[in-house]
């Protein structure tokens, strides 16, 4: 580098030069008092970058986030806010059915409406998506065998996958016509986006929930939770798949 | 990005979509960051939204609607983690309040003003700071992405950069330190 490149020094602030670059522009910098200058008050305005979440330069509508849109307006008409201002147990009323149906389970959940709010949520979510979109009615369409209801209950399923090291530990709960999932995970490598498939007896693959591994997810057990329209009596196996497709850990049913 | 005008009248569903085709990527990709998990970030997401639609007087008199959103979303999610701490009690007033906590209010005004000074920015020069910030790509990679030469991606760069400084130097009120 001969010249003054106000945009090397540029994307040098912000790290974004190669290791040969870098040291290229180093060697400029020591003998051009004049570019370390510039290069000092762009380092300065970098810094004040910092000062907000980086994610503050991002603009648009979120990817695939149209039900996430209508549950929100569904949410703002019918004054369902859950807002903390409330206490968290009454955040979302119609948790407590998913509570009572669990038996067992109902007194091992967590304080607080929240996670059970997020159950409720994914449920929504997985019935919107079952009936294309659309309106969120809550209510199941149709395909809610009675027979479902003589196995309410909550069954925990173990696995550990030696291959991935990723370990499971899932509970199922039998709801009318479906189930909900909470789902125990060690061994996830961080960072990975990882999904949860129930499948069918007669092979079908649902989403069921989805989820990226936080930074401690290959020393702590990750709690995550999920969902799927498909009466309880249909459902062989379930199974942790990357994004990628790459099957983490499986259990059957 | 251009903050939204929250000047049509509180409560409208036409406002809270115009909120979230402008922010939502934005805080969701935040609230994904502090949680981890997609449902939980959604969550959080919803509410803020909500509240933004609750609190239209409010947000008119903000300087950057996205610094708010963000400070709602941070402040919902230190709500979640305490609570998850079984010290709900301690938090009601704070939920209450969606601008920053009190004690971090002179560092809130400093970055009210980053924040602004970020919506300034063009389409081209942020689409350059995502890539190279954000992202943390090189020169290389972001031409790849972008379908632009490498000098125009340091080009790009140094007048964001400048431009950012600029507005942030006709904004702040005071000169600071």
């Amino acid at each position: 580098m001969s010249t003054h490149d106000q945009g090397l020094l540029a994307a040098h602030s912000l790290g974004a030069l190669t290791a040969a670059e870098t040291v290229e522009l180093e060697q400029h910098l020591a003998d051009c008092p004049e570019c370390q200058l510039e290069l000092d008050e762009l380092t300065e305005t970098r810094g004040l970058l910092d000062s907000i979440p980086p994610e503050a330069l991002l603009d648009g509508a979120a990817e695939d986030s149209d039900l996430l849109l209508a549950r929100i307006l569904r949410a703002a008409e019918t004054g369902d806010t859950a807002t903390p201002a409330e206490p968290p147990d009454t955040a979302v009323a119609e948790a407590t059915d998913i509570t009572k149906a669990t038996g067992k389970k109902a007194a091992k959940r967590r304080p607080g409406g929240w996670r059970r709010g997020l159950l409720v949520a994914a449920a929504v979510v997985i019935i919107a998506g079952a009936f294309g979109g659309g309106m969120l009615t809550g209510q199941h369409g149709g395909g809610a065998p009675s027979q479902a209801t003589a196995e309410s209950g909550t069954q925990t399923f173990t696995a550990f996958d030696p291959g991935t090291g990723v370990g499971m530990s899932m509970d199922v709960t039998n709801g009318l016509g479906w189930v909900a999932l909470e789902g125990h995970f060690t061994g996830v490598t961080p960072g990975t986006p990882c999904d949860i498939y129930v499948i069918t007896k007669s092979g079908q693959r649902i989403l069921s929930g989805g989820w990226v591994a936080p930074p401690n997810a290959n020393t702590a057990t990750i709690s995550v939770y999920g969902s799927a329209i498909v009466p309880p009596t249909d459902v062989a196996s379930i199974a942790i798949v990357t994004t990628q497709g790459r099957q983490l850990v499986t259990t059957s049913v | 990005m251009q903050p939204a005008e929250p000047s049509e009248g509180g409560g409208d569903a036409g406002l809270l979509r115009t909120l979230f085709q402008e922010h939502s990527r934005a805080v969701l990709a935040f609230t994904l960051r502090l949680t981890g998990d997609r449902f939980a970030a959604e969550d959080i997401v919803q509410e803020v939204f909500l509240r933004a639609w609750q609190n239209t007087a409010e947000l008119r008199e903000v300087r950057s609607v996205r610094a708010w959103l963000f400070t709602v979303a941070r402040n919902l999610f230190i709500d979640r983690v305490r609570a998850k701490a079984a010290r709900p009690a301690e938090v009601t007033d704070l939920s209450s309040v969606p601008l920053a906590s009190k004690d971090h209010a002179e560092g809130v005004v400093d970055s009210m003003i980053v924040y602004e000074a970020m919506g300034e920015l063009t389409p081209e020069h942020r689409a350059v700071l995502v890539q190279l910030y954000y992202l943390g790509r090189t020169v290389s990679e972001a031409s790849r992405a972008l379908g632009v030469p490498e000098g125009t991606v340091k080009s790009r760069s140094y007048h964001a950069l400048r431009a950012f400084r600029r507005t942030i130097g006709s904004g702040t009120k005071e000169p600071t330190g």
